[in-house]
């Protein structure tokens, strides 16, 4: 440990450690303090091992598939739930250990402990003394929200991180949030084979998303029996003989052996300290460039809770990185995609229908269905489509919505469309392989321009 | 079996040309080098000449289309032979060869290493990567195919995204025109942005018509394609090279009166700038450091003496290129100046008619001004401005006064080529020259 660095990074998830190699990269002595493990939410309790899961939910759900393309299991496939829970742990302990060694192969001093900002330029680490340094990164991330509901300390009240360190799985589960995180839970634990109810206090699960890709995944879910109640919030949790009541606010009781509490994640502003750095609704106030309201300390990723999400975080992590090192960049995040995993998969970027709609007087929405794509049928996989929003007069692509197996790749192809700001005539004249499941993109480009040879006139 | 008739490619700026008539109709009978089309680029207007013999059976593209270069627009075949829906590999190849020439003299030429090095290009990219001095590495091209003049220009000019492209069109904005975010390609914001600039113009311009102490709205005239390459390369000349400007005057008294006799005899139009031109042909002769062009770190004395003639065009500066100017009669040379100007004027030069010169000859005398500093023409390395003929009171050898008619001489040199000495004695010599027509006659 050195008494003076050119950038300290507080935290090491993906903006933290994007933003320590970035800096490191241009020759900048740069220490990272991390008071767990590096990685992040994302790595270590987020992303990484949910997909994990995931991948093993999926198989399991695929299994009921089989005896209709004539493959026959003599009995349903049985989940060891320890040899899960090791095979998504050695995927995470192998990806957090590629970023240590990232970070240690650009000269990046990964200090442990916790760390505090005093003030600019000086970073204490609890019990270790002051770092200085002409920049300072904050990149706490953020935290599981908890709801002031009484009861809802009991330990059979989890949140997400609890979950994913479960060895058995439990008999039932009621989700609190139908976010992305709580729907993400909901699939695999009842694809596991626990009786799950989800409880979203807004009209219908997935908030915020497109609603033709929620009603999608709300239809997958009932047809496995998820249960769904929308419109409705948690009054208080009551422990019981056999395990917990969730008490809704119209009276309602669900017995569970466990609770999820997946109502939304918060900046964790513990960081912070007293140092002043202005706050706004609990995000620490940041312009473009990540630059927060103190001379040298910039906030990328979930602390600034503009897009909590890991790759929008990479690319602030980057941005901040630059901007510490003088040379600030404004981020652009209207074209990030995001990703719900499972089965299907949904994925979007750009704006939703109803955004469009409320943005310009007229939008044209082309939509093809998997129903009708070769590779989905011939796979036996037809749910989902791909929806094109496009402004009629220039063809620009407003925004891309997917359900549907892959939908997380596909919808890359749609970024990378909008990002150079092709529009929908070329992407509905570029030629793409056959058959594949992208082609329900160029196709649904061209059903936007009312073009589309694979479908029938529009009534 | 019937043979394509393409647009051609005929300067490597061209992107397109417009189809100004068909001299031939369709079942009319063609043969190689016969013109069958007037053709119209940014720079000429040229005569579309036949590569077979034979029938012209089909005419694919009207007059007053405007047309991608190396497209198919007409097909010479057989009386009666049917026209190909698509042109085939064998008839599609000088059309390839036209754009991106030769990869097999690049494959020659060329050590292109995946990892760095020499960057595969065509000659013609090359060349156009010099002249407007950016690094062929930077220009982006498919990977494997080496890149190609088009390229290059296309990075220059900054080329617009598919929905900035489309934007402009509709707004009637020339994408090249705008600024851009960030730099690299013209982007919607790009477009939005000179849009509402443009229309808050018109909107200011209906509130308050004319009079009025509000203010008056700018409005943005795109650069023409001349005066966007010119641009481009009189940046770079007055960036790079070390240039001094000399002044002399010419006393012209007694050439304009040989002139006026040399007219008056009959069926001449010799101009006081055919007479100037001679001068520089015979001052060149005698400097031959002067009629030259630099090579890297050295000079090539040019063995021809081949002088371009800067017009003014309402498109532009063109310079058109008299060649073997000190091998010609003067009429001779004065009737192809005049000729080479009209063509200018009305864009009918050549491409090979603007290329190569040795030496840059501009002339704004009529405009009545008395003398500016000329840019260099690269790779000359030097130009002379002509200025307006002035009156001065003079004493005469009888000390009694008279009246001399004077030119300005302005001559700028490439110090890296010429030192004082050098270029003095080139413009002492045009200046004696001038002053005595016997010489310049003989």
């Amino acid at each position: 440990m050195r008494e003076e660095y050119d950038v300290v990074v507080v935290g090491g998830g993906p903006a933290g450690y994007v933003a320590a190699i970035r800096a490191a990269r241009e020759g900048a002595a740069v220490a990272l303090v991390e008071r767990d493990r590096v990685g992040g939410t994302c790595l270590n309790r987020g992303c990484i091992p949910t997909k994990s899961y995931l991948q093993t939910a999926d198989a399991i759900l695929e299994t009921r598939e089989w005896p209709s393309r004539g493959l026959l299991l003599d009995a349903p496939p049985r989940l060891d739930m320890r040899k899960a829970l090791s095979c998504k742990d050695a995927a995470v302990r192998r990806l957090t250990g590629g970023v240590r060694s990232l970070l240690e192969s650009r000269k990046v001093e990964i200090l442990q402990g916790t760390a505090v900002l005093r003030g600019p330029g000086r970073t204490e680490i609890e019990g270790r003394g002051i770092l200085r340094s002409r920049a300072v990164i904050l990149a706490g991330g953020s935290a599981s929200a908890r709801i002031p509901v009484p009861g809802a300390d009991s330990r059979r009240v989890l949140l997400s991180e609890d979950v994913l360190a479960l060895d058995e799985v439990p008999k039932s589960l009621v989700v609190i949030g139908g976010g992305v995180i709580g729907i993400e839970m909901a699939q695999i634990l009842s694809a596991f084979g626990a009786v799950v109810t989800v409880v979203e206090l807004e009209d219908g699960i997935l908030p915020g998303m497109d609603k033709g890709l929620r009603d999608v995944m709300a239809v997958a879910l009932a047809r496995r029996g998820v249960a769904i109640l929308t419109g409705v919030s948690v009054a208080s949790f009551e422990e019981t003989a056999s395990g917990l009541a969730v008490v809704l606010a119209d009276g309602r009781r669900l017995e569970a052996e466990y609770a999820l509490l997946s109502v939304g994640r918060r900046p964790d502003l513990s960081c912070l300290g007293d140092s002043g750095v202005a706050v706004d609704r609990g995000r620490v106030l940041v312009d473009d460039a990540m630059a927060t309201s103190l001379p040298g300390v910039f906030a990328p990723g979930d602390l600034n809770g503009r897009k909590m999400l890991a790759h929008a975080a990479f690319t602030m992590g980057e941005a901040a990185a630059e901007a510490a090192l003088g040379r600030p960049r404004p981020v652009r995040l209207d074209r990030v995609p995001s990703v719900v995993y499972g089965r299907p998969e949904l994925a979007s970027v750009g704006l939703t229908e109803a955004e469009a709609r409320a943005s310009r007087d007229s939008v044209r929405v082309g939509i093809f269905p998997f129903s009708a794509n070769g590779r989905a049928v011939a796979s036996g996989d037809t749910e989902g489509f791909v929806k094109v929003l496009a402004d009629p007069e220039f063809g620009e692509i407003l925004g891309v919505h997917i359900a549907g197996t892959v939908a997380s790749e596909l919808i890359n192809e749609a970024a990378v469309l909008m990002s150079m700001e092709v529009t929908a005539f070329e992407a509905s004249g570029t030629v793409h392989a056959h058959p594949t499941r992208s082609e329900a993109l160029m196709e649904a480009a061209a059903d936007a321009l009312g073009t589309c040879v694979h479908l029938p006139p529009r009534g | 079996m019937a043979q394509s008739v393409i647009m051609p490619k005929s300067g490597m700026a061209m992107e397109e040309g417009i189809i100004v008539s068909w001299l031939k109709k369709v079942g009319e009978t063609v043969s190689p080098g016969e013109a069958i089309a007037t053709i119209e680029t940014d720079k000429a207007v040229l005569d579309l000449e036949a590569e077979a013999a034979g029938t012209l059976i089909a005419i694919l593209r009207e007059a007053g289309d405007r047309v991608p270069v190396t497209q198919i627009i007409a097909w010479i075949g057989k009386p009666g032979e049917a026209v190909p829906e698509s042109p085939s590999a064998e008839k599609s190849q000088p059309a390839a060869a036209a754009t991106a020439p030769s990869p097999g003299v690049n494959a020659g030429t060329g050590s292109a290493s995946p990892g760095g090095g020499r960057v595969a290009a065509t000659p013609a990219a090359r060349r156009v990567a010099s002249e407007a001095g950016i690094d062929l590495g930077t220009v982006p091209s498919a990977n494997g195919v080496p890149v190609a003049a088009e390229d290059v220009l296309r990075y220059v000019r900054k080329d617009a995204t598919p929905l900035a492209a489309r934007m402009a069109e509709a707004a009637g904005i020339d994408p090249a025109s705008l600024a851009r975010e960030g730099g690299g390609r013209i982007r919607k914001a790009d477009v939005e942005a000179a849009a509402a600039g443009a229309s808050t113009g018109e909107r200011l311009l209906k509130e308050r018509p004319r009079s009025g102490d509000g203010p008056r709205p700018d409005s943005r005239v795109p650069f023409t394609s001349i005066q966007r390459i010119t641009g481009l390369r009189l940046a770079r000349s007055h960036a790079e090279i070390p240039s001094v400007t000399s002044f002399a005057q010419a006393d012209v008294t007694s050439l304009l009166a040989a002139r006026e006799s040399l007219n008056a005899s009959g069926g001449l139009r010799i101009s006081l700038n055919d007479l100037t031109v001679r001068a520089c042909t015979k001052a060149l002769a005698a400097n031959p450091r002067v009629n030259a062009v630099v090579d890297g770190d050295g000079l090539i004395l040019k063995g021809n003496i081949d002088i371009g003639i800067a017009v003014a065009t309402e498109t532009g500066l063109l310079v058109p290129v008299l060649r073997d100017a000190d091998r010609l009669s003067l009429p001779e040379q004065s009737r192809r100046s005049r000729d080479l100007a009209e063509r200018a004027r009305t864009r009918r030069l050549r491409p090979e008619e603007f290329e190569g010169g040795t030496f840059t000859v501009s002339n704004i005398g009529m405009y009545g001004i008395s003398a500016f500093t000329p840019i260099i023409n690269p790779p000359q390395v030097g130009i002379l401005g002509v200025g307006a003929v002035e009156e001065r009171l003079a004493l005469d050898p009888d000390g009694r006064p008279v009246v001399r008619k004077v030119l300005n001489l302005c001559f700028t040199f490439d110090h890296r080529a010429l030192d004082g000495a050098e270029s003095s004695a080139f413009l002492a010599a045009l200046r004696d020259l001038l002053e005595s027509p016997i010489h310049l006659v003989l």
